[in-house]
């Protein structure tokens, strides 16, 4: 076997042992990160997205302008 | 001062810069890497923009970036914990790219670039209401961004005065009209941002009176409308939140079917469904308007946001709201922001006055006679050489006007989504089997897509019920008005089944050889209007170089390309032809 | 000297200026898993969804 083909070969097995261990953490993170908040976030009964219908306007005030020089290196 | 202007990851991947006030280069990076909507970090567009003006990026004083990264992963990660665990399949399949390059755009852009000053992020709708207002002559205007989403805003409204532009109101993720009109386009089988022009040139195939159309209604249990045209969508209907596809089974229920597959046939109700889409877009957008005119006092508009793209509405805007003038960038949509990242820099958070205003598209890159020539040479390319631009333009108009096609390729590169006169294919539209002709040469489209038409400024208001004076967004092809019935059966290849048509106005400063192309086709045709269509294989981005130029002609049946002064005919060159068609993915 | 922060000075910022304290417990778990994970690029995205994620 040539050496480029067990370069190739060893490359396609960590790729896919990488994806395998990536899943699985994304997994744990997944059901432990987001799970858990979702269910203290159910029992309190807070909302992350606004869905529900209603009477008035769906306006919301937003009044975004200019703002100090500093805002703008952030990345929020 | 030098300021440089990217997006990507997203959509459309691009890049801009502004050199004291003025946009002196701007392009998609798809053109240069030669894969259709390409997202990725766009090192080729911007090396184009840096070496356009000779300069390295240790000239660049600022660099901008055209969204909030951190806002917008606040979003992405609130869409998950509102629909756990229905998002895990997206949260594995997103999360990676989160975690290796949006949340990393500061080291990305330092690295890549080598790039050691401030990097400057914009929100993404203020990115967006910047690329229309500081570059429009507008002095001052109501302003409307709608798109489909940025970090958290869908739809904005605001002010633009002198430098300064405030965003006063908003509507949130997940109620977005750019989301329920891409779910519609996925819903009937086509690509998502991608293809909601394609879903708007259905429309017309379809039932456009609202009293009878079966959909219309029923469309409008998906959304609740105010009379402000503030809305909600009813999100029972979608599932974008939380999945990899967007209309929920609720939708299909509604709809009368599943979602169509791709190749199969168009049939009648999904010509009427994409008729139903249209008048429920351009019934909540005219509410907006109104609403917006009542509240800003203002008889200007400008707009931006994916959603202004829709040039059927677009062209009936002045006629139902108050607004008098109008305004509207040509790359509308995300890739355009880079834009606005500059302008916003430089005019408002810096606070240098206004002096550049869009007056054409050309800000890609252009060829020299030279390059073009040694280029040709170096290819063994058989061609001739116009004498000067009056036999070009004979020339030109007499292929056309013979009911050959024309690849045209001139000047610098077309900034947005539509080829302008500069990477141009052309034929005649008198000619009733052009669209035929085109599509089974060149372009191989749906049969219902029309093509459009190009014609000069000063003689738009014989041939399309405009309005007057024609507003300059028909310069970039962003209205579609009525043509004159009595024209109908003269330019049947670019009269839409509903009689409309999406001009081109081509002023004469803007690019002289093509208007005078066109005027010189009248002559001879007593009709001064000419097909003009992108310059690209199926499945491609626009031609970008000469290379690619010559390699989609010589790769379709356009019979001509004038490139520069220079005419290459593709029956003299045999040893380059080849069959694009075999190769094209949509 | 870029007056740009580090992405883990900015994301603590972030959180705390936002208020944005029930993403906290993801975004830890994320930092955490993120020193063992060797992460791709984003997988090709479905031509059928927005670009939304």
């Amino acid at each position: 076997m040539s050496f480029k083909a067990f370069k190739k070969g060893m490359h396609n097995f960590t790729t896919n042992i990488s994806i395998i261990i990536n899943t699985i953490l994304l997994i744990i993170v997944y059901f432990i990160g987001v799970g858990i908040t979702f269910i203290f976030a159910k029992m309190v009964g807070k909302h992350f997205l606004d869905m529900k219908l209603s009477k008035g306007s769906y306006w919301k005030t937003l009044n975004l302008k200019k703002k100090p020089m500093v805002s703008y290196y952030r990345q929020f | 001062m030098y300021i440089l202007g990217i997006s990507c990851y997203y959509h459309d991947s691009s890049a801009a810069l502004l050199k004291d006030g003025k946009i002196v280069a701007a392009a998609e990076e798809e053109r240069f890497s030669r894969k259709k909507h390409d997202t990725t970090f766009p090192d080729l567009a911007i090396k184009y923009c840096l070496e356009s003006q000779g300069i390295t990026i240790d000239d660049v004083d600022y660099v901008g970036f055209y969204e909030k990264p951190f806002i917008k992963f606040e979003r992405v990660l609130s869409q998950h914990l509102e629909c756990f665990p229905l998002s895990l399949k997206v949260f594995l399949s997103s999360t990676p790219s989160w975690i290796n390059e949006k949340l990393r755009v500061v080291s990305k852009i330092k690295k890549s670039l080598k790039y050691k000053g401030d990097i400057l992020f914009i929100d993404h709708h203020m990115g967006h209401a910047a690329s229309s207002f500081l570059v429009s002559p507008f002095k001052k205007a109501a302003i409307v961004t709608v798109d489909g989403v940025g970090e958290w805003t869908t739809t904005s409204y605001g002010i633009g005065e002198g430098n300064d532009i405030r965003l006063l109101k908003d509507i949130q993720f997940p109620n977005s009209i750019g989301l329920l009109y891409s779910t519609i386009t996925a819903y009937l089988g086509f690509t998502v941002n991608n293809s909601e022009y394609k879903v708007m040139g259905l429309a017309p195939y379809g039932n456009m009176d609202r009293k009878t159309n079966p959909w219309y209604n029923k469309l409008f249990k998906v959304v609740d409308v105010k009379d402000d045209g503030s809305y909600r969508l009813n999100m029972k209907y979608f599932k974008f939140h939380w999945a990899d596809r967007m209309p929920s089974h609720a939708m299909c229920s509604l709809l009368g079917g599943p979602i169509r597959k791709p190749e199969s046939e168009v049939d009648q109700r999904h010509k009427d469904i994409a008729a139903a889409l249209q008048m429920v877009t351009e019934d909540i957008m005219t509410k907006i308007l109104n609403h917006v005119h009542k509240e800003t006092k203002c008889n200007n508009l400008v707009m931006a946001g994916g959603v202004a793209l829709n040039s059927v509405y677009n062209g009936k805007i002045l006629k139902n709201t108050p607004f008098k003038k109008i305004w509207i960038q040509p790359a509308a949509g995300d890739g355009g922001t880079v834009i606005g990242v500059v302008h916003y820099i430089y005019n408002t958070i810096l606070g240098n006055k206004r002096t550049y205003q869009m007056t054409d598209a050309n800000l890609g890159p252009k060829y020299n006679t030279e390059q073009i020539q040694t280029f040709l040479d170096k290819n063994n390319i058989k061609y001739t050489t116009f004498k000067n631009d009056n036999e070009l333009v004979k020339t030109s108009a007499k292929l056309c006007h013979e009911n050959h096609v024309i690849g045209w390729f001139q000047d610098g590169m077309e900034w947005g989504p539509r080829a302008l006169g500069c990477r141009s294919i052309l034929a005649s539209p008198c000619n009733p089997k052009a669209k035929e002709l085109l599509n089974t040469k060149v372009k191989h489209r749906e049969k219902f897509r029309p093509f459009a038409p190009v014609v000069c400024d000063d003689d738009a208001a014989k041939y399309f019920d405009c309005d007057k004076p024609v507003p300059e967004p028909t310069d970039y092809m962003l209205m579609v008005y009525p043509v004159f019935k009595k024209w109908h059966k003269k330019i049947p290849s670019v009269t839409h089944v509903d009689g409309s048509g999406r001009l081109q106005t081509i002023r004469k400063h803007q690019n002289p050889r093509y208007y005078n192309t066109i005027k010189e086709f009248g002559k001879l045709s007593k009709i001064p209007i000419l097909i003009n269509t992108s310059f690209n294989i199926r499945g491609e981005p626009i031609v970008c170089t000469p290379h690619d130029a010559y390699k989609c002609m010589m790769g379709t049946g356009i019979d001509y390309l004038v490139m520069d002064k220079f005419l290459i005919k593709r029956s003299e060159n045999p040893k380059d032809m080849w069959d694009s068609e075999k190769y094209a993915i949509d | 000297m870029s007056k740009n922060k580090s992405l883990l000075g900015e994301m603590w910022e972030f959180l705390r200026v936002r208020k944005a304290w029930w993403l906290t417990p993801i975004i830890l778990m994320l930092v955490l898993v993120g020193i063992l994970i060797v992460f791709g690029q984003s997988s090709a995205l479905s031509p059928f969804i927005y670009a939304l994620f």
